[in-house]
């Protein structure tokens, strides 16, 4: 019986919630359900695929500038899934929020709920991947071609323009693998002198990676010069199978994870492209608030965020930001990502 | 092959021949494999590449072990991927805070791993969920539990004496590798030679039968869980160790390919009939063919493609061969 309460209850609510966003959402279409909502507290949903390193790395620093701005900030994980990512956008429009940031599973599967999000009014962002559709409000998109190009170069750099490498790829199809390649591919194909062994996916996993580079080790022996992997995981995999194989291979990875900035540290990395999710999100969320208000609109809301190159000269400075006090930074983040919205040096993490 | 009748019947030449057929064709297959990939690739037949194939092989070993005991009671366990997620996370968390504790390591991914599997067990044995449900349940919150440890993130940074436990060498091969050799070994044994064996074999065989046999049903199949729970949780921390990091995304799908093995060396999925010799062998196979296509330049994803055909293949084989045998 008491059951029976309570979902009849959660059903009357949210028949309730749904006929008044459906007003708010015809009556209403410039904005969200807060006629000049600018003092009322912000509600955006964000959905986003939990499982990768480089989003939780950058969680504190979201929550934080949520925080420090009062805004109410719904996550949803989709899983990998991206029909179930589909769905919590169509939850997102019912339930009235002010914005939404997506960070996509794949970039041609929303355009429907991309397209409803815009009739109902609700600014829709795409954060760190790409997502191709014409009524996204905005985004922020890292330059993944051009980070799969700066490790690519600095590998073949670093081996002195000729030898072997072999590449470890993110999953196919993902779009950070498609893009990572695709600036690898670039840079490649302009230096003929670089063979490539092999080059197969270990699904950005570290376990999966040291299983793969342990089977390479083995076909292909003292030819491999360089480790070429498209994200940071997977290159400490690669290295765990290098130093049980008791060889010695520089690696270059992307991501600035916590092992992979040790990793440079030591030397066994020759660099990585940091992809700061303590810098990146946050700014995503600003940028959702500037566009929500009116503030930034048109071309000038799609921003590309340039990643840094971190070698062993500077690898300094970020293992303070992200790893030894990270605390400390996470609570200037606000401020900088707000200078930095403002300045267009999106990347900059100094204070 | 057939240990329910094995130790009541006298084994009649049918019975041999397709023994003979079942195992023989699939170590004839293993063989023909091996040969192949040596002609191949020079490298394939260096101690270092065996090296490499037993060390991936191991953890994929221990869970398959636990999911050879469950399928032969008639179940299943999916949650063992997910298990080796949390085991890896707890493990890393308590070895973070608490550096002096890092003898416990394997100790903690152990109890991670039989809580786990205990629930899974009692759920089982006392008939309230069939297994797909309760490991499945277990599955999805064990992941769930590895995110709520690490608080979403994975957990690096750790000792470098963690990555010990893994890493180094006992007569040229590491613990890994040794504990996937003992338990085979050990398992093996229980399950050809001692009652409790006997029994597991007895509850997958006929439940009914067994129960007016005098045994006790409940407890065989809660432990048969526990183990796998146990074995599943040991693997987490050896290859959260081997990686020196607790992953949240430790482990994913590995019930799927320790699954492949049991039954690619034709245990049935009923229920009753398999062995851990025949586990060992699917595995083993699963592992060259991934290294071996590996070595050849074979991309992941029709190395997927092949290891479907194979499940294929060896089931049809032993469905083939039962046919024989029962006409």
């Amino acid at each position: 019986m008491a059951k029976k309460t309570w979902l009849s209850t959660l059903a009357v609510g949210a028949a309730l919630a749904l006929s008044l966003t459906a007003c708010s959402g015809t009556a209403d279409p410039g904005n969200s359900n807060e006629p000049g909502g600018g003092d009322e507290k912000l509600t955006i949903g964000l959905t986003v695929n939990d499982t990768t390193s480089f989003v939780n790395e950058g969680k504190d620093a979201l929550q934080a500038y949520a925080d420090a701005h009062d805004i109410d900030l719904i996550i949803n994980d989709p899983k990998g899934d991206v029909t179930t990512q589909a769905s919590q956008i169509e939850q997102f429009i019912r339930q009235g929020v002010d914005g939404i940031m997506v960070i996509a599973v794949q970039p041609d599967a929303l355009n429907q709920q991309v397209a409803d999000a815009k009739e109902a009014g609700i600014p829709l962002l795409n954060i760190n991947s790409a997502l191709n559709s014409p009524d996204t409000a905005g985004s922020v998109e890292p330059d993944d071609v051009e980070a799969g190009a700066a490790i690519a170069q600095a590998m073949i750099d670093h081996i002195g323009g000729s030898g072997n490498v072999v590449i470890l790829e993110g999953p196919f199809g993902n779009s950070g693998q498609v893009l990572r390649k695709e600036g690898i591919d670039r840079v490649l194909a302009e230096n003929p002198d670089i063979t490539v062994l092999a080059s197969d996916t270990a699904n950005w996993a570290r376990d999966e990676a040291a299983n793969k580079m342990a089977n390479w080790l083995t076909a292909h022996g003292d030819k491999i010069d360089g480790v070429i992997a498209e994200n940071d995981d997977m290159g400490l995999g690669a290295l765990q199978a290098i130093r049980e194989a008791g060889k010695s291979i520089p690696v270059v990875g992307i991501d600035g994870l916590q092992d992979g900035l040790r990793a440079i540290e030591s030397g066994e990395f020759i660099g990585t492209v940091l992809q700061n999710g303590s810098i990146e999100l946050p700014l995503g969320l600003a940028l959702t608030v500037a566009v929500i208000n009116g503030e930034i609109t048109g071309d000038a809301a799609h921003i590309a965020f340039k990643m840094p190159y971190v070698t062993q000269d500077d690898v300094a400075l970020y293992i303070d930001h992200l790893v030894e006090n990270k605390p400390a930074f996470i609570e200037k983040v606000p401020a900088i990502v707000d200078r930095n919205l403002k300045s267009g040096d999106y990347s900059n993490e100094s204070e | 092959m057939n240990a329910v009748n094995a130790p009541f019947d006298t084994p009649t030449t049918a019975t041999r021949v397709r023994d003979f057929v079942i195992r023989r064709a699939m170590v004839l297959m293993m063989l023909i494999v091996i040969a192949a990939f040596a002609f191949a690739n020079d490298n394939f037949f260096t101690t270092g590449n065996l090296q490499a194939v037993l060390i991936a092989a191991a953890p994929f070993a221990l869970i398959a072990i636990g999911q050879t005991l469950v399928i032969l009671t008639g179940g299943i366990d999916l949650s063992v991927g997910s298990i080796i997620a949390l085991s890896s996370m707890v493990t890393a968390f308590v070895v973070k805070g608490n550096p002096e504790l890092l003898w416990l390591a394997p100790l903690i991914g152990i109890v991670v791993g039989l809580v786990a599997g205990s629930i899974s067990g009692l759920l089982v044995a006392r008939d309230l969920v069939p297994p797909f449900i309760a490991t499945l349940a277990i599955m999805t919150a064990a992941s769930g539990m590895a995110y709520v440890v690490g608080n979403g993130s994975p957990i690096s940074g750790l000792p470098a004496e963690y990555g010990l436990i893994a890493n180094f060498t006992v007569l040229g091969l590491r613990p890994p590798v040794w504990l996937m050799i003992i338990g085979l070994v050990a398992f093996s044994i229980v399950m050809a030679r001692t009652t409790f064996g006997l029994r597991v074999y007895a509850v997958g065989g006929n439940p009914q039968a067994s129960r007016i046999a005098g045994v006790r049903n409940a407890p065989i199949l809660y432990s048969v869980y526990a183990l796998s729970g146990m074995l599943a949780g040991l693997s987490g921390v050896l290859l959260s160790s081997r990686v020196v990091s607790g992953l949240p995304n430790l482990g994913q799908g590995y019930e799927l390919d320790a699954i492949a093995a049991v039954v690619i060396g034709g245990a049935s999925l009923f229920g009753g009939r398999g062995t851990m010799w025949g586990t060992a062998l699917g595995l083993l196979l699963i592992q060259t063919l991934n290294n071996g296509l590996d070595l050849l330049g074979v991309p992941a994803y029709w190395q997927s493609v092949i290891k479907g055909a194979l499940i294929v293949f060896a089931v049809s084989l032993d469905v083939w061969a039962s046919r024989r045998t029962s006409r």
